[in-house]
């Protein structure tokens, strides 16, 4: 796959993660986004955000399932729904792959 | 929530809650499944519509399909004024609706907390009474794991209940008669299912509403059609409930025609339904216009639909038999409306005569012809439209007087097509008459319900002054058989006829 020229030429990232409660899915999917994101190099924010807390934001944002994470930067904006269990399907759907020799990849 | 007894909560759709008994079962859900376009999407504006407008019960608008801003312009479209109503807090859109720029891929496990937090905070933010969940099916479409979806669409029922709302969940099926759901999503509200059905028959639109089932409650079964006209959007057309069992009145009421009320010992009944069939240029409109003159000088109003001449037409027929239509209307005694039955279904017509009815409030109500209504719809169709028209007037309580044509010019033809005969009260025929040469009209009162009546063929005439009916034909026999014979007198043979017309 190609690699997005965003990731590679402003090596920032920022997502957000919007969860409801500090349930298992929700941590799981929070540690499965650090993990890949060691793939990406250059700054990476990442927010948690609980719906429980905060429900006028699931209103603005559209959101319907959750676990959701909402990649801001690079853009285009992803969404993608889910625990994130799958390390190869978040890389993908994250466009995180960096080339190989980039280093610190488990 | 009891058990024991299930209350209704009124849909506020005219002819619906007949159909369920009084209403939606109160604090459950139910399901409303129909192809594209079957009115599913209608029906769900309505409920919350209909819910603020006569109830002041809030609305929960839960859209998986279209944007809130297409539901309002489809809303408006029919004359609800959504936007007004979410300015006053009576309405709430949560918009899960599918918008290409919010595509989301999926990577494991997830659920649908987010909207079910979103419908809670919005149920509880109007204190809503009613939910429309439209349409699940797009549900499927967004999420492809549809042991999750359907899962997760259970808990969203199970929410509805606990927050003590009731809902309407539509969902689309492939076929008008099939599988209720394409997802097996009956599962989860399988208490309650009504379909909406659009189907195409002899290239005629034909929507149908069915309740399939209601648990533990009552409804009533089979397909019941259904018009959408602007203002009320979804209309249910049924048999009112006091169809059998309106009281009969004994009364008469003066027929427009001193000969004719002598003819069925006492003129019509003042809550009958009576049919004038014959073939064209008998004298069928001109026996409604007797009706309305008859009735004028009794100080009755007259209601006549035309689908067969035009207002102007009429009125000039009438003046060439003495008759002041237009002065009649100037007294308030008559009101005529006249469209080409062309312009809409048959649903609508009766959406609409029984709209100018409980305007007028008439005593009497003509429609010339049922044959022209006849021939803009399938059979079925004319024949719901038939029952649903008598049963009306019978509701209302007022005497008709509906014409048919019959299609042969002389002779003998059935009156009992899509059986109208069994619907009507009495059943009069205007027939050509050849004899020697010359054609003459025969006038006849071919069954008369509750009452004795004149059995002979009486010879009538047209003048400048209407209808003239006179003396029985004599010595002639074979008039309804179209060869009428000069015999020498009444034979045992025509007295066998008469019997035979006689039975109702």
């Amino acid at each position: 796959m190609e690699h997005s020229p965003d990731i590679v030429q402003l090596r920032r990232a920022h997502f957000q993660i919007f969860v409801l409660g500090r349930t298992p899915a929700a941590i799981l999917v929070e540690q499965q986004l650090r993990r890949a994101c060691r793939r990406v190099r250059g700054p990476v924010t990442i927010e948690v955000i609980d719906l429980i807390e905060h429900p006028e934001i699931a209103e603005e944002r559209d959101i319907v399932a959750t676990p959701m994470v909402l990649r801001l930067h690079p853009s285009p904006q992803v969404r993608v729904v889910g625990d994130l269990s799958d390390p190869a399907a978040l890389v993908a759907a994250f466009d995180l792959n960096e080339p190989d020799d980039q280093g610190d990849a488990p | 929530m009891t058990l024991t007894q299930i209350t209704r909560m009124a849909t506020g759709c005219p002819g619906l809650d007949h159909v369920l008994a009084g209403g939606l079962p109160e604090g459950r859900s139910t399901l409303v499944s129909g192809t594209a376009g079957s009115g599913k999407t209608v029906l769900g504006l309505q409920f919350l519509h209909d819910g603020v407008r006569d109830y002041d019960q809030s609305g929960v608008f839960l859209t998986f399909e279209e944007r809130p801003e297409q539901l309002r312009a489809n809303a408006a479209s029919l004359g609800f004024d959504i936007a007004d109503m979410e300015a006053r807090g009576k309405w709430l859109f949560v918009d899960a609706s599918y918008n290409a720029d919010r595509d989301e891929q999926q990577v494991g496990p997830f659920d649908f907390g987010a909207l079910l937090l979103r419908l809670r905070h919005a149920v509880e933010q109007v204190g809503a009474k009613r939910v429309t969940l439209d349409s699940v099916g797009a549900v499927f479409t967004r999420y492809q794991d549809a042991t999750t979806v359907r899962r997760e669409l259970m808990r969203v029922t199970e929410l509805l209940r606990e927050l003590g709302v009731t809902a309407i969940v539509t969902s689309e099926r492939a076929e008008e008669y099939g599988q209720i759901g394409r997802h097996g999503v009956e599962e989860f509200v399988c208490d309650n299912v009504m379909v909406l059905r659009n189907a195409l028959e002899q290239e005629t639109r034909r929507r149908t509403i069915e309740v399939l089932k209601m648990r533990g409650v009552d409804h009533l079964t089979g397909e019941f059609p259904f018009t959408i006209v602007p203002q009320s959007g979804i209309v249910v057309i049924t048999l009112e409930n006091t169809a059998l069992n309106a009281p009969s009145a004994d009364e008469r009421i003066h027929s427009g025609l001193a000969e004719l009320d002598e003819m069925c010992n006492g003129g019509m009944f003042r809550d009958s339904i009576n049919l004038v069939s014959g073939a064209t240029g008998t004298g069928k409109t001109l026996l409604v216009s007797e009706f309305t003159r008859g009735g004028a000088s009794r100080g009755e109003r007259s209601l006549i639909f035309s689908f067969e001449e035009s207002r102007s037409q009429l009125f000039r027929n009438a003046a060439g038999w003495g008759m002041d239509f237009a002065g009649l209307e100037a007294q308030g005694l008559l009101k005529v409306e006249a469209a080409y039955p062309e312009v809409s279904s048959l649903e609508d017509h009766l959406v609409r005569i029984k709209r100018v009815v409980e305007e007028y409030q008439p005593h009497r109500i003509a429609i010339d012809s049922l044959s022209a209504l006849e021939r803009i719809a399938p059979e079925r169709s004319y024949r719901e439209f038939l029952i649903g028209l008598t049963a009306y007037i019978k509701h209302c309580q007022v005497a008709a007087l509906l014409t048919s044509s019959a299609r042969n010019l002389l002779g003998a033809t059935s009156v009992t097509d899509a059986h109208i005969s069994t619907l009507t009260d009495m059943i009069m025929l205007l027939r050509y008459v050849e004899i020697g040469g010359a054609v003459r009209r025969g006038f006849m009162v071919l069954k008369l319900r509750g009452s004795t009546h004149d059995k002979q063929i009486h010879e009538f005439v047209i003048g400048s002054n209407g209808m003239k009916i006179g003396a029985p034909f004599r010595d002639v026999t074979g008039i309804l058989a179209g060869s009428p014979q000069r015999v020498a007198a009444l034979s045992e043979e025509y007295h066998d006829m008469s019997y035979m017309f006689d039975g109702d």
